[in-house]
């Protein structure tokens, strides 16, 4: 007789397979072209194995993500990763030229000196992935469904919840608003297989606009960020007297931490909200307050510690 | 030995000497006649003392011969001396440790508060948040179950705020008697 847990871990079985094919074809037209589009796509199909890899920490999951497919997926995603916040930086660049209406001839010639050598990087890196004759993820065993897996992955999104409500406390803080980035994502992937994979649980239907909105003013607040860095950095190489003779390098700093900080406006408030609209879906499963408005001293206690 | 004697004078005797008394004598004659008897008890433990002392200075001062031998040498004073310093040192000593021991205990107690102070300002965060939520939320027309939960939460905040301003308050309260015990075990040395 089969598991009444074997379909739900079908279903995440299956997730895993589409998200393992989703990097392979994206990796395919990276190899080829270096689409923008690709990469990105690439990226979040990596970003999504690797929640379902964080989650196999925390429920037991009968898929097991073989090694070599680990390796490729740590490679594809350091290589293009680094693409990626180039091309975002070199977009990020464009916009700015448009809004203060300058070149800015010397960083844009760097960003396409970086761009060359990246491509050259990728060449020598993504270029060595190769999955023929391993296309297919192992086959799910037979046995061992005796876990309801859906009720582990929604402890996951309680812990998740309690975790965000902690760090949002700390928004001041850019370290930590960068953890509260990944802990988003990482919420958001989990409540997207939860509420278009497996029809019978709490998640199922969940409306993911309000939390793809927050994930994406997040992320463009993190692209400001890694810009101003790179920014910074390419400054501070310049010879000497380079702020005093181009002093619209300045203008360009200040716009962009003025146009970071702006996706940070009340961002807490909106997430909080979106957090207590969660809590008020768990509340369905168990009728007494949620943990994280019930233990208060755990979350403040734990974003002490942060 | 005042007490010895005054103490002849009981309790007993001063009733038997009232009921013999009372029926002679007016009660004037009874009073004069207690207070001779008293002077009479005091003249005795006077003259009493006045030999015990004497007979106690004749026992502890020496004669010549014996005073040169018990009164310390060249050699021993410095020695005596040494000895008192030795036990002056040995006392601050202790107060040092003592000392230490309650600056370690103020140094607990600052870290205390720190955390105390970082956790009131957490909390305090916590309660601006929740109240821009709530307001939020009021122009958002939310449904009653999720005004609810942001109820509870900014509740339960404004009471977690409360007893952590009073327990900041205590712990404020014991550094600055600590403190003060710090300042006056100092002046002891």
């Amino acid at each position: 007789m089969t598991s009444p847990h074997f379909e739900k871990n079908k279903a995440f079985y299956e997730f895993l397979e589409t998200q393992f094919q989703l990097f392979k074809g994206n990796l395919m037209v990276t190899k080829a072209s270096k689409d923008e589009e690709a990469i990105h796509q690439m990226r979040v199909a990596i970003k999504r194995i690797k929640t379902i890899q964080k989650l196999k920490k925390n429920i037991s999951v009968s898929v097991e993500i073989p090694q070599y497919v680990n390796d490729a997926i740590k490679t594809a995603f350091r290589s293009a990763g680094k693409l990626r916040d180039l091309q975002i930086h070199m977009n990020l660049l464009h916009h700015f030229q448009k809004e203060i209406k300058t070149a800015f001839r010397e960083f844009d010639e760097h960003l396409k000196n970086v761009a060359t050598e990246l491509n050259q990087l990728i060449d020598s890196t993504i270029h060595h992935i190769d999955f023929s004759g391993n296309d297919e993820l192992p086959l799910l065993p037979d046995k061992g469904y005796e876990n309801d897996i859906i009720k582990e992955c929604i402890d996951f999104v309680e812990r998740k919840i309690i975790k965000i409500h902690q760090l949002i406390l700390l928004i001041q803080n850019e370290e930590k608003v960068h953890e509260l980035r990944k802990q988003i994502k990482q919420l958001f992937f989990i409540l997207q297989f939860l509420s278009e994979q497996i029809p019978d649980n709490l998640f199922y239907g969940y409306e993911m606009k309000p939390l793809k909105r927050l994930t994406d003013a997040i992320g463009n607040w993190n692209d400001l960020d890694f810009f101003g860095q790179r920014l910074e950095r390419f400054i501070q190489q310049q010879q000497t007297g380079f702020a005093g003779k181009f002093p619209e390098y300045m203008i360009l700093k200040y716009f962009t931490e003025h146009e970071k900080q702006k996706y940070l406006e009340d961002i807490d408030v909106d997430i909080y909200l979106e957090m207590i609209n969660l809590q008020d879906i768990l509340k369905k499963r168990n009728p007494s307050p949620p943990a994280t408005l019930n233990n208060q001293n755990i979350v403040l206690e734990k974003a002490m510690n942060y | 030995m005042a007490n010895k004697n005054t103490d002849k004078f009981d309790n007993k005797q001063h009733t038997d000497l009232n009921l013999q008394l009372n029926s002679k004598l007016g009660i004037n004659d009874f009073d004069k006649m207690m207070d001779d008897t008293f002077e009479e008890t005091t003249d005795d433990v006077d003259r009493n003392d006045e030999e015990d002392v004497d007979q106690k200075q004749a026992a502890t001062i020496p004669d010549a011969a014996e005073t040169s031998e018990l009164s310390p040498t060249n050699l021993e004073i410095p020695e005596i001396i040494s000895k008192n310093e030795l036990i002056e040192n040995a006392t601050r000593a202790k107060i040092r440790t003592i000392i230490s021991k309650q600056e370690q205990v103020l140094e607990i107690k600052e870290e205390n508060l720190n955390k105390l102070m970082a956790d009131f300002d957490l909390h305090t965060r916590k309660r601006k948040l929740t109240k821009k939520a709530l307001k939020k939320a009021k122009e958002l027309k939310l449904g009653t179950d999720k005004m609810d939960l942001i109820k509870m939460d900014l509740k339960q905040t404004k009471e977690m705020l409360k007893s952590c301003k009073a327990r900041v308050e205590q712990e404020e309260s014991d550094i600055k008697n600590q403190r003060r015990l710090i300042g006056l075990l100092e002046t002891i040395l």
